[in-house]
């Protein structure tokens, strides 16, 4: 009894001066989080793998625009688990050997929240006044992975469950989406919110739905709410995920609404709407986003303009929605211990290796373009985002072939492939560049073989190393 | 050199108008075709990473030149601790002082303390009243921070709260019956996005006409005040202080109650404004039209000149408050441009400056 006790308090106490170890490194500025953002199948989790392969690589990848490695101060990089112990790490390991194995396959798409923690090892500029100064120091960077379908759960913390159902509605009205599964959305739309709730029929529409958010997914659209519907957390209670939207509530006020009985349609489906939103959105972002001090987003630019303008529309307006949920700015030190901004945003268009260079410049335009709704958030507390067009693993290379530029590669069974595609524009473009943009058809191409772990081979990439820089290079110093 | 009106009557032609030249790409457009590549030795190899160091094709090749700024570490610790450090000694010497007061006897230890005490309260309401004075602005903000997340979003029924916020904010101010005006005027099936379009017309569009038409009067003086000042010592002085009166006014036209911690915020942020957002007043380049050979080279001296530059800076800070001050966002490409301030700006200056020669 009282060993247990002892064993307690202090496994509390290891715990409470672990925490305030995080805090202090925070506040000397050695601790940073790195908030990776990106929506589902944007390539988050090969970027993650690919970054930390480079910075664990760092001898043999080439990073020549990574600030600490230009001055070659940057001596050893490892990788620790999180403090956190609900936290399962970074597979790293798994995704390096896909990556490297024989032959060669794409890691597998994350299906729940991992993390992991870098510690970069750099040397001193010498000279400093202090005399018992250390010659080198550690800088923490923590870095997370979750399934891009929950990021889109963000902005449900600030919508009620009858604001949400009308913006359904508003979108369900639009196409696509309108002709995906047009007698589900025709019964949500006639059910009598004050009728009582009959659970039976909840759970056929609830299956119902998910599959429309399915067939939503696989057309390539970008909003795509509640995520976890398709794609449940490994501890999620089934039941909080047993409502639909309701989007015949534009027809009745607020606050008849407020007054329907306890067992009726609309009562039912916002409590658990609410309780989903409490128990399931708000611990992601506290956990996932309260605390990053830089962010980078991802965005895999060439499949949206492959998609089509109702694509492109869609995604801007997922990115839009979902910044809301972030703060930006600059501040002291000590007052991001408590209430963190993010002083830098970075915009990463993913795969550009599908894309000849020529044409790389324009991407990235066009993303700038495609999210300057996003960061006029950030750019009015003075944050200037930037914009990369980048490629964590580079699985192609340029050729020339009938006097046009063009890229090979191998495709997905490893024949080798090479194709010319349309010119990408640096905006909108007109109806007729849209056609040919759509009917390309992209090539799935494999990593590049020949890359083997056991000689500590570095992964190529497309302008990684800027995006260390933006994200690293003034906390390195 | 100005050019005589033409009065001659104009009689009606039509023609056809040259084409535009396209400014589509020159180059032949790409069709996507797939090929099997031939060099099947080279593929096999793995390619190479394309790094900072390698510039793309038609941009700037040195763009990425840049070092990271290096800190000078230890500052604000260094001057908080400073700061500790006087309030543990002023504290001890007070102690100090009471202990005497009190040796010498227990009335001059009294009158001390209630001295102490007095300071006390003094310093606890001006904390309050500074605190409460900052909350204009920050009310403010909160509500353009809410219209920024509502443009351009076509839900329904979000702008309800917001309209509350607004009416809360404006009660018991002037402005408050040109808002009950706009929003009697609100049809009733707006949604989100149309109601702001709808009050930033009926509304805000009008207290951007006085703010301007402020602006506009400031930066007049300011231009006048430094062209005819004596010192250029001076100059600095005049136009630092009218525009910070300015800045003051620009605040009450748009609802904020001025106060001396929001003026120094204001200032900050317009400072921001104008070194970050200015993108926007390249069109500058274009005003060598307005001013012309005519109006520079010709009829303005040097000093009217730098009267001049005076007046812009100000009309920019201006319009840099305008746009820190707007409860709703600028509608895009609607944002009032430099060059409606300059024309007036302009006439004045050659009219006093007329007057003073003739």
């Amino acid at each position: 009894m009282a060993n247990a006790f002892l064993n307690r308090s202090r496994a509390a106490s290891e715990r409470l001066a672990r925490d305030i170890g995080i805090q202090i490194d925070r506040l000397r500025d050695r601790r940073l989080c790195l908030g990776v953002t990106g929506l589902s199948r944007s390539g988050k989790t090969t970027f993650i793998a690919s970054l930390v392969h480079q910075l664990l690589q760092h001898k043999k990848s080439s990073l020549p625009g990574f600030s600490p490695v230009m001055s070659g101060r940057l001596l050893d990089v490892r990788m620790h688990p999180l403090e956190d112990p609900h936290l399962p790490p970074f597979p790293y390991r798994d995704a390096w050997q896909q990556l490297s194995g024989q032959p060669p396959a794409w890691p597998e798409p994350t299906r729940d929240s991992s993390g992991c923690l870098l510690e970069l090892r750099l040397g001193r500029k010498p000279g400093g006044l202090n005399p018992f100064a250390r010659d080198h120091f550690s800088l923490w960077l923590e870095i997370r992975d979750y399934p891009g379908e929950w990021l889109l759960d963000l902005p449900l913390r600030e919508t009620g469950f009858r604001d949400w159902s009308l913006e359904c509605g508003h979108r369900f009205a639009q196409s696509p989406r309108a002709a995906l599964a047009p007698d589900l959305l025709q019964a949500l739309a006639q059910i009598d919110p004050f009728a009582e709730a009959d659970t039976a029929r909840l759970a056929q529409l609830q299956r119902a739905f998910r599959d429309f958010l399915a067939a939503a997914k696989a057309q390539g659209l970008s909003q795509i709410q509640p995520g976890r519907f398709l794609l449940p957390g490994r501890d999620d209670d089934a039941e909080l995920m047993q409502f639909v939207p309701l989007p015949g509530l534009a027809d009745h006020d607020a606050a008849a609404l407020d007054a329907a009985s306890e067992r009726s349609w609309y009562t039912l489906c916002r409590k658990r709407y609410e309780r989903y939103v409490r128990e399931l959105v708000e611990p992601f972002y506290r956990h996932f986003f309260s605390r990053i001090d830089r962010q980078l987003v991802l965005v895999d630019v060439v499949s949206a303009l492959n998609g089509g303008p109702a694509m492109i529309d869609d995604m801007r307006e997922a990115l839009t929605r979902i910044t809301d949920s972030f703060h930006y700015g600059r501040q002291h030190r000590l007052m991001q211990l408590f209430r963190p901004r993010i002083d830098r945003v970075l915009y990463a268009a993913t795969k550009i290796d599908q894309v000849i260079s020529d044409d790389h410049e324009a991407v990235r335009a066009f993303l700038a373009s495609l999210v300057s709704d996003a960061y006029r958030h950030a750019e009015y507390e003075g944050i200037q985002p930037a914009c990369e067009a980048t490629s964590a693993v580079r699985c192609s290379r340029e050729v020339e072939d009938h006097g046009d530029r063009a890229l090979s590669g191998f495709d997905t069974e490893g024949r080798p492939v090479g194709y010319v595609h349309p010119r990408f524009p640096s905006r909108l473009p007109d109806s007729e560049h849209w056609q040919r943009l759509m009917d390309w058809e992209i090539p799935p191409l494999r990593p590049p073989a020949g890359l083997s772990a056991r000689n500590d081979d570095a992964i190529p990439h497309i302008r990684l190393d800027t995006v260390l820089n933006l994200l690293l290079g003034d906390k390195c110093v | 050199m100005t050019e005589e009106p033409d009065d001659t009557e104009r009689s009606s032609r039509r023609f056809a108008p040259e084409p535009a030249p396209s400014t589509a790409q020159a180059e032949p457009e790409r069709r996507a075709r797939r090929f099997v590549p031939t060099e099947e030795a080279q593929l096999a190899a793995v390619p190479e990473a394309v790094t900072a160091s390698e510039p793309l094709p038609g941009v700037n090749e040195y763009g990425s030149l840049q070092l990271e700024r290096l800190p000078v570490k230890g500052l604000g610790t260094l001057g908080a601790g400073l700061l500790v450090l006087v309030m543990v000694i002023a504290v001890a010497e007070l102690v100090r002082l009471f202990d005497a007061a009190l040796s010498l006897h227990w009335s001059a230890a009294a009158a001390l303390g209630v001295l102490i005490g007095g300071v006390g309260v003094l310093a606890l309401r001006s904390l309050l009243s500074f605190l409460r004075a900052r909350r204009s602005l920050g009310r403010l903000q909160r509500l353009r921070l809410r219209a920024e997340q509502q443009t351009g979003r076509h839900t329904a029924g979000r702008s309800g709260g917001m309209l509350a916020e607004l009416q809360a904010f404006y009660a018991d101010k002037p402005q408050a019956p040109i808002l009950a005006g706009a929003l009697d005027k609100l049809p009733d099936y707006s949604d989100d996005c149309e109601t702001l379009l709808h009050l930033d017309r009926h509304f805000v569009e009008r207290l951007d006409r006085e703010a301007m038409h402020r602006v506009s009067r400031y930066s007049a003086q300011t231009g006048l005040a430094v062209a005819f000042s004596p010192w250029a010592a001076l100059d600095m002085l005049i136009a630092l202080w009218r525009s910070v009166q300015m800045i003051d006014d620009i605040a009450q036209t748009y609802g904020v109650v001025p106060s001396w911690p929001t003026r120094m915020r204001l200032l900050r942020k317009v400072l921001a404004q104008l070194t970050f957002v200015g993108a926007s007043e390249v069109a500058i380049d274009q005003l060598s039209d307005d001013l012309g050979t005519a109006a520079l080279a010709g009829t303005l001296s040097a000093r009217a000149g730098q009267g001049l530059g005076a007046g812009i800076l100000s009309a920019r800070i201006g319009l840099a408050a305008m746009r820190v001050l707007r409860p709703l966002p600028f509608p895009a490409g609607r944002e009032p441009g430099i060059r409606s301030l300059i024309a007036p700006l302009l006439e004045k200056l050659k009219s006093r400056l007329a007057r003073r020669r003739g």
